[in-house]
């Protein structure tokens, strides 16, 4: 039995509606296939995730969308590396148009020929960068340091200077990063402890080795060092950011430290992929850099704005070293070698 | 609602129709092919880029590359005689307690399975880390005096292994039981065996292809394992899967990364004929697999 909603019993109802379908289909697929309105609209930024995602959207993707009307779709990865792999695989057609980075992956997705070169002119805020901070690879976000974290209890004579680490008293109880860590920084600073440099590692391998025997673990990524301090795993974590310091600071069990004689100083950085919606990357990156986004996002995510119109949070007052302290990574020299350093980490270091 | 079902195939031979329905999984089956196939062709690429086994040969001369396939192998084999050992047990005695409390472990076990694999492992750091309630209770009732050292080693790995992977032995073990017929049991008891006679003369034999079915599933898993390593090694523990991560993600050498997970597969797949070559042999002798004649 066949009621009036079945084919056969309305055929011409049927056809109208399949043609007005069809209709709204062709004019939906007109909409979207159009590049043009696509590149006036969006502007697709691949970034870290979790909390520094969340600080983003609150201080520069929300604020950036309400005032130019361009769209942000965020895509997120586990680290930068994994993000320069991502990237890697769809070269010949890349949906992203900023990446969120480091200096040495943005180093390396330019070599790929993965990015368009960037340069102050078109950029306003730039101006306001250190020059150094402004190359055509990647331009300069933020600044952050590294220091030591230890737990008040566990190690009663605290930390002051880097030398600190070898003490006896410390056996089995630091936490070290692993050579891909922020992308080979301890590396460069064992070098530079040792009188090396980032072009010669060899002084820096054969500090680690006196230093190995005081690591109770190594920590891959901030989240897994903090995990480790907290649960007791390890009582010194001996290369943290100061921002991941903070939210556990309150429980007082903790000392944060930046040690003599000098502390690592890096950036995060913007590269400007060879994505479908340059123009808006480039609105995107030079909204991030102006002075309001500065301000907020280093507030939220415990950094030092670049901007140098941008003041630093209060929350890291206390921490910070004098300007002298701060030691500069040379990221084109440590992106040359990260590799054989990994490598050669994994062979000689990490071993049980 | 039965004939609309019909219409899509009512021009098609019938004949035609089972392997029409396997196109989706051919589809897959392809794309397996394939990357398979480019992992294989990357592998040959060599530093300079020419083709060649420079890759193979960096491995298999390079002591620490051996070093690590050899501890992924040892450590998988632990977990796996780690997995019968807890895993073989509960499967008996699910197959031999009541109903309800049968389906309580299953459940529990099904849960095990599904909940959060990451989860998981920290639940163990801690329970057996060095500030787990394990080293704590110990320090507190003065047998120790300073924490045991049990996770970020061999064995913390190994008891990952074993609690993420032991549930697969677990079922394997139980659902051959399930089909044993419990008469065997009765039959041999009336003609005079004992209980451990009945076990290692009936149960034992008749379970064998559920602890080698177990067995693959565990070592397999526990060859690939990346996870547990990277979660209860604390960095000391570098299994091959954290080296073909390091290799393709961190130092972007694909090639060398490739190679190592070529020779992985070579590795698992003798593993496989292996065991199951054993359980043939050790099925004719035992007598529960006909001898070929």
């Amino acid at each position: 039995m066949r009621t009036s909603k079945e084919p056969s019993a309305g055929r011409k109802p049927a056809l109208c509606t399949r043609k007005a379908g069809a209709v709204v289909a062709l004019l939906l697929g007109a909409c979207l296939w159009s590049p043009s309105l696509q590149a006036q609209e969006k502007v697709v930024v691949f970034t870290f995730g979790g909390t520094w995602l969340d600080y983003m959207k609150k201080d520069i993707i929300e604020p950036f969308q309400k005032e130019t009307g361009i769209q942000v779709e965020a895509r997120v990865f586990q680290n930068t590396m994994e993000g320069l792999a991502q990237l890697k695989a769809q070269k010949n057609n890349l949906n992203v148009d900023v990446w969120a980075t480091s200096p040495i992956p943005a180093l390396l997705a330019a070599k790929e020929g993965l990015s368009d070169p960037l340069s102050a002119s078109e950029l306003s805020n730039a101006q306001y960068l250190p020059t150094s901070l402004v190359k055509p690879e990647y331009v300069g976000w933020y600044k952050f340091f590294f220091g030591v974290v230890y737990n008040k209890a566990a190690v009663p004579g605290g930390i002051r200077t880097w030398k600190d680490l070898w003490s006896p008293d410390l056996k089995g109880k630091l936490g070290l990063p692993t050579a891909a860590y922020g992308q080979g920084k301890f590396v460069v600073l064992l070098n530079w402890l040792a009188g090396g440099t980032e072009q010669n590692a060899d002084p820096g391998f054969a500090l680690v080795k006196t230093l190995t025997p005081n690591a109770a673990a190594f920590f891959h990524s901030d989240t897994e060092e903090s995990k480790f301090l907290e649960s007791g795993e390890i009582a010194v974590a001996s290369f943290m950011m100061v921002g991941d310091y903070l939210p556990m600071a309150e429980s007082g069990k903790y000392e944060f430290v930046a040690p003599d004689p000098y502390v690592p100083t890096t950036v995060d950085c913007f590269a400007l992929l060879k994505g479908k919606n340059h123009e808006n990357g480039l609105k995107f990156i030079n909204y991030a850099l102006g002075k309001a986004a500065q301000e907020a996002f280093a507030a939220d995510g415990a950094v030092l704005p670049i901007n140098s119109q941008a003041a630093a949070p209060a929350s890291l007052a206390k921490y910070a070293p004098p300007e002298s302290h701060y030691r500069y990574v040379d990221e084109g020299a440590a992106a040359d070698h990260l590799q054989g350093w990994i490598e050669r980490w994994n062979k000689e270091v990490q071993v049980q | 609602m039965t004939a609309s079902l019909t219409v899509p195939f009512t021009r098609v031979s019938p004949r035609l129709i089972p392997y029409l329905l396997s196109i989706p999984a051919l589809g897959l089956l392809s794309i397996l092919a394939i990357a398979l196939a480019s992992l294989f062709a990357a592998s040959f690429r060599g530093d300079s880029g020419a083709l060649g086994v420079d890759q193979y040969r960096n491995i298999i001369g390079d002591p620490t590359y051996r070093g690590y396939f050899l501890k992924s192998i040892k450590i998988a084999a632990y977990a796996c005689v780690g997995s019968i050992i807890f895993g073989c047990p509960i499967a008996y005695y699910m197959e031999f307690t009541s109903r309800s409390r049968r389906r309580l472990i299953l459940m529990f076990i099904v849960l095990l399975l599904f909940s959060d694999y990451v989860m998981r492992v920290y639940s163990l750091i801690l329970m057996i880390g060095n500030n787990g309630i394990i080293n704590r209770a110990l320090l507190w009732l003065g047998l120790v005096h300073e924490p045991v050292h049990i996770i970020y080693s061999e064995l913390g790995v190994v008891i990952g292994l074993i609690l993420g992977n032991g549930p697969f032995m677990i079922l394997s073990v139980s659902s051959i039981l399930g089909r044993i017929d419990p008469h065997l049991g009765q039959a041999a008891s009336l003609l005079g065996a004992g209980k451990w006679a009945v076990f290692f003369r009936i149960l034992l034999p008749l379970s064998a292809p559920g602890i080698v079915g177990g067995s693959i599933i565990v070592l397999l898993l526990s060859l690939n394992a990346y996870l547990t390593p990277e979660l209860l090694g604390g960095g000391f523990v570098r299994m091959i899967a954290s080296f073909v991560y390091d290799e393709a993600i961190s130092s972007w050498n694909l090639p060398l990364a490739s190679a190592a997970a070529a020779i992985l597969l070579v590795i698992a797949c003798i593993i496989v004929v292996t065991i199951n070559g054993f359980a043939d042999w050790l099925g004719r002798r035992i007598g529960i697999i006909p001898v070929k004649r």
